[in-house]
């Protein structure tokens, strides 16, 4: 035997049991020391004072409250338009392209109803239902058309989802050039008088909130009490056990994406009435996919999910403020900090459900003699 | 005279999640000994020898190879040392043949040259049985194994170590692989067997250690020792256990069931033309080698699968009806399948959601009843004496014996009058298959109409009534549990004998008091060639 048998510097072993509370305060000190560095980074980049840079932060983010709360709760929105059908581990990467197809039927008819609902004073609350409806249709066409390859043919839903959202935004860029077509230069539809906008009620924003909200608490109660929400639970969690005590598998899959479809036309229909007036296929971002993001850190869990969606809101608005004040010009930095900031939560994740031990002999003395001390 | 030692383990421990899968073992191998570490379900007999053929590390003591200390971190690491295992379950590539499966992994170019003729000598030495030029995906279950044990035997292993390896087997073939090994201990080299079966470790090892509940019991001469003391040492009590036939007086048949035909998923052919019936009041066992069509049978019976042919259940043929359909019928038909956690339970939901499966359609409401799961929950709990430390646990996180006292509680709870059961006590120690036996002797006496799919011949001709044994989804006949032996039933499941071509004039499968006369069948038929057109 003339093998060499080394023993590895590091193992990594599952955790018995890390306490709630602990978990919570390991989380938390993380993003606040992610934060400082990011700070720091900051600092060194603009070259000024690190205590005037987190004043602007701070107070950048705070400057507008309402937008940062309707900034929550649109990702938040998103988020928990997405829970059941991952609950079911259904992987809806569509969330965006399901959204801006509820945007595009609404504005189509703001459209074409706005002059004639300003001169024959044609009832606005009809108009608004409307777009309503065929917003959530158009959303529930495109949430479900793959759910029922996947029910059917098991197709994968993750690249059908995603492949659907450029459709949706090709199909958006086209309706912004036919809508203008004829006009002297080409750029985005904007309803600009308020026919089929949603009436302001104390803030712009307040409507949307509001039912951003209400869908959220929705979804608590139909993953937590009802018949349905037990139904999806099961099909997550074990396809052949549901079929088993005799569920109807592919109509659960297909419901599922309904609900999905119904609140991520919701949301269509709210950047279209009430928050844009307008469309663009990249009028979402990355919203679709930051809301997978929380909804995993969060567990699906609805109200960790609004806490992380306003961390989150606040960050970003607070961060492209220091980005415009001190004249960075672009996104980047902000982009650089949420980076670093995720990156270390994914860290303390790992931290929090695994354990290292060290194999280095110096290592262990030092850790063992702060047993000691201890 | 004092032999070699070449594996000693020096308080070996690991755990999982703050439990003690191996506390303080010490047992010592030597050279050219069959030690069998024997030890109920769940008692670390695997886990201890992971660590051996790296695997695993243990987290605390220290393993030794011929008196070295050794640090295995890997399989490679223990082959270096000489060591080989057998894994319960095959690592072998389908598509290749024999040879190409063992000499796998070798990096030495040179070794390809005589591969064939290498790996023959090594067969031939030691008697070994088997065509190397055959692909894996011809070969039976018992052929794979030996592809397997060349394998390891092809790397220079001097430790053997073979993880139950008759669970696949007939009793004829164990028998050839006994003798196979034993000429393996002549030749020097050191066997482990890992097994929980009395009488294999009565014939062939030398010396016998006994884990229980993780912890090292103590290691005995097989010469020394009975069947009655190793039991006593494994369960940690006197054991007053026997499995009993209940005599019932059966009534006539409940479910019956004419030339089923089955796929299995890659559509080839799993159940090919079978005949049975079930009476209430009588357990019908299914023996098989694995992967006979014992899973197909099941699930086409409770509507999970596909299939030709008639299942009437009291006359009435349940053909193409889904499980809710069935269920809707009023026949109260339960499944205790073979994967408890994939099909049968949702292992992420707790146990209260899991009991929840089987009645939360049928209050009226959108809301679902947890309150009521919750209270039958803590019944069941203290009825079977689930340990869990609530309801509302994940039944992942439950032990094997558990998860199954679940399963079959809940499917007990519905009243069934028909259970249909694959493998009900694998995994599981001997307290609790007992208790799982006891359950379905309750069930008989209630004139419940039970199908056993089981694996130990022992059980299968003590328990049950009568005994269907299926050979590559074909019936070898039905016998009476009086009238055979363990070695007939062997001699059926691989083929060799085949009681309806032995005594075709029996209609073996006809149930003679059907409830449908001849002529109901052949309109059944009638209808059923007419659907298919």
């Amino acid at each position: 035997m003339t093998n060499k048998h080394h023993e590895p510097l590091f193992t990594v072993f599952k955790r018995n049991s890390f306490s709630t509370v602990k978990g919570i305060i390991l989380r938390i000190s993380v993003v606040v020391i992610a934060f400082i560095i990011s700070m720091l980074i900051c600092a060194l980049v603009i070259k000024e004072n690190i205590f005037d840079i987190m004043g602007t932060f701070f107070s950048g983010a705070v400057a507008r409250p309402w937008k940062l709360i309707l900034d929550s709760c649109l990702l938040l929105g998103f988020g928990i338009a997405i829970v059941p059908a991952f609950k079911m581990k259904y992987w809806n990467m569509g969330a965006n392209g399901q959204v801006i197809m509820g945007t595009l039927i609404a504005i189509v008819i703001m459209y074409h109803t706005h002059t004639f609902a300003e001169q024959s004073g044609f009832n606005n609350f009809l108009i608004l239902m409307l777009e309503l409806l065929a917003s959530i249709t158009f959303s529930i066409i495109w949430a479900v058309i793959p759910a029922i390859f996947k029910a059917f043919f098991k197709t994968n839903e993750t690249l059908f989802t995603l492949m659907m959202n450029y459709i949706a935004a090709g199909l958006v860029a086209y309706v912004n050039y036919a809508l203008a077509a004829g006009k002297k230069e080409a750029q985005d539809v904007t309803i600009l008088n308020q026919g089929g906008w949603m009436p302001v009620v104390i803030d712009k924003y307040f409507i949307p909130i509001v039912i951003i909200v209400l869908m959220t608490v929705f979804v608590y109660f139909y993953m937590a009490k009802t018949k349905h929400g037990y139904e999806v639970t099961v099909v997550g969690d074990s396809a052949p056990t549901a079929r088993y005590v005799g569920m109807h598998t592919k109509t659960i899959i297909i419901r599922t994406l309904a609900l999905n479809g119904i609140m991520c036309g919701i949301i269509g229909f709210l950047y279209a009435s009430a928050i844009n007036h307008s469309m663009n296929p990249t009028m979402c971002g990355a919203l679709g996919f930051t809301a997978v993001l929380i909804a995993w850190l969060s567990s699906f869990n609805p109200l960790i999910m609004a806490g992380v969606s306003f961390g989150l809101a606040f960050l970003t608005i607070g961060t492209s403020k220091v980005s415009s004040v001190y004249r960075i010009g672009n996104n980047d930095l902000a982009n650089v900090i949420i980076g670093l900031i995720f990156f270390s939560i994914l860290i303390s994740e790992f931290f929090v459900r695994y354990e290292v031990k060290s194999n280095i002999k110096f290592l262990n003395k030092f850790k063992k003699n702060k047993e000691v001390e201890e | 005279m004092d032999k070699e030692v070449v594996v000693e383990f020096r308080n070996i421990s690991k755990h999982f999640k703050g439990v003690y899968a191996n506390k303080n073992i010490n047992i010592s191998l030597y050279k050219g000994e069959i030690l069998s570490i024997l030890g109920e379900n769940g008692s670390g007999k695997t886990t201890l020898m992971n660590m051996l053929s790296g695997i695993y590390q243990p987290e605390e003591g220290e393993i030794f190879i011929r008196g070295e200390k050794a640090s295995i971190h890997s399989p490679r690491d223990a082959i270096s040392y000489g060591i080989g295992m057998v894994h319960q379950h095959f690592k072998l590539v389908d598509v290749f043949t024999a040879t190409e499966n063992i000499i796998l992994g070798i990096e030495d170019k040179k070794a390809f040259k005589n591969a064939y003729d290498k790996v023959n000598e090594i067969a031939q030495k030691y008697g070994f049985e088997i065509d190397l030029k055959k692909k894996i995906h011809n070969m039976s279950v018992s052929e794979k194994q030996t592809v397997e044990i060349i394998k390891v035997l092809y790397r220079n292993a001097s430790i053997l170590i073979l993880d139950e390896p008759t669970a696949v087997l007939t009793p004829q073939e164990a028998n050839k692989l006994f003798s196979i090994i034993k000429k393996m201990r002549e030749d020097g080299k050191s066997i482990i067997l890992i097994t929980h079966k009395l009488a294999e470790v009565m014939s062939v090892s030398d010396r016998v250690a006994i884990l229980r509940k993780g912890e090292y019991i103590t290691t005995l001469n097989t010469k020394e020792t009975n069947e009655r003391e190793l039991t006593e040492y494994m369960v940690g009590k006197k054991v007053d256990l026997k499995l009993e036939r209940l005599k019932i007086q059966a009534s006539p048949p409940v479910l019956e069931i004419r030339d089923l035909q089955v796929k299995k998923d890659d559509g080839t052919r799993a159940i090919d033309g079978l005949n049975f019936y079930l009476r209430g009041g009588q357990i019908l066992g299914v023996a098989g080698i694995a992967g006979s069509g014992q899973k197909e049978l099941c699930e086409s019976i409770v509507g999970l699968r596909h299939y030709n042919g008639y299942i009437t259940h009291k006359g009435i043929n349940i053909k193409g009806f889904s499980a809710e359909k069935i269920k809707e019928l009023g026949i109260r038909m339960s499944f205790i399948p073979e994967d408890r956690l994939g099909l049968g339970l949702a292992p992420d939901l707790s146990i209260t959601d899991n009991l929840l499966l089987k009645t939360y359609n049928l209050k009226k409401g959108i809301f679902v009843d947890r309150d009521s799961a919750r209270k039958e929950a803590k019944e069941l709990i203290e009825r079977y004496g689930v340990v869990t430390p609530s309801t509302e646990t994940p039944v992942k996180n439950l032990s094997g014996g558990n998860i199954q006292k679940i399963l079959v509680g809940r499917e007990i709870g519905s009243n069934p009058n028909v259970i249909i059961t694959a493998y009900p006590v694998r995994g599981l120690d001997i307290n609790s298959s007992y208790m799982i036996y006891d359950i379905l002797n309750e069930e008989k006496a209630k004139n419940t109409a039970i199908l056993f799919i089981g694996e130990d011949l022992d059980v299968l001709l003590t328990f049950c009534d009568k005994i269907m044994v299926l050979c590559e989804g074909k019936c070898m006949g039905i016998v009476h549990t009086k009238n055979t032996t363990k070695e007939e039933i062997g001699l059926m499941m691989t083929g060799a004998k085949n009681y309806l071509e032995l005594e075709p004039e029996k209609k073996t499968g006809f149930a003679p008091d059907s409830l449908l006369s001849e002529e109901d069948w052949n309109n059944l038929e009638r209808e059923g060639s007419k659907n298919d057109k």
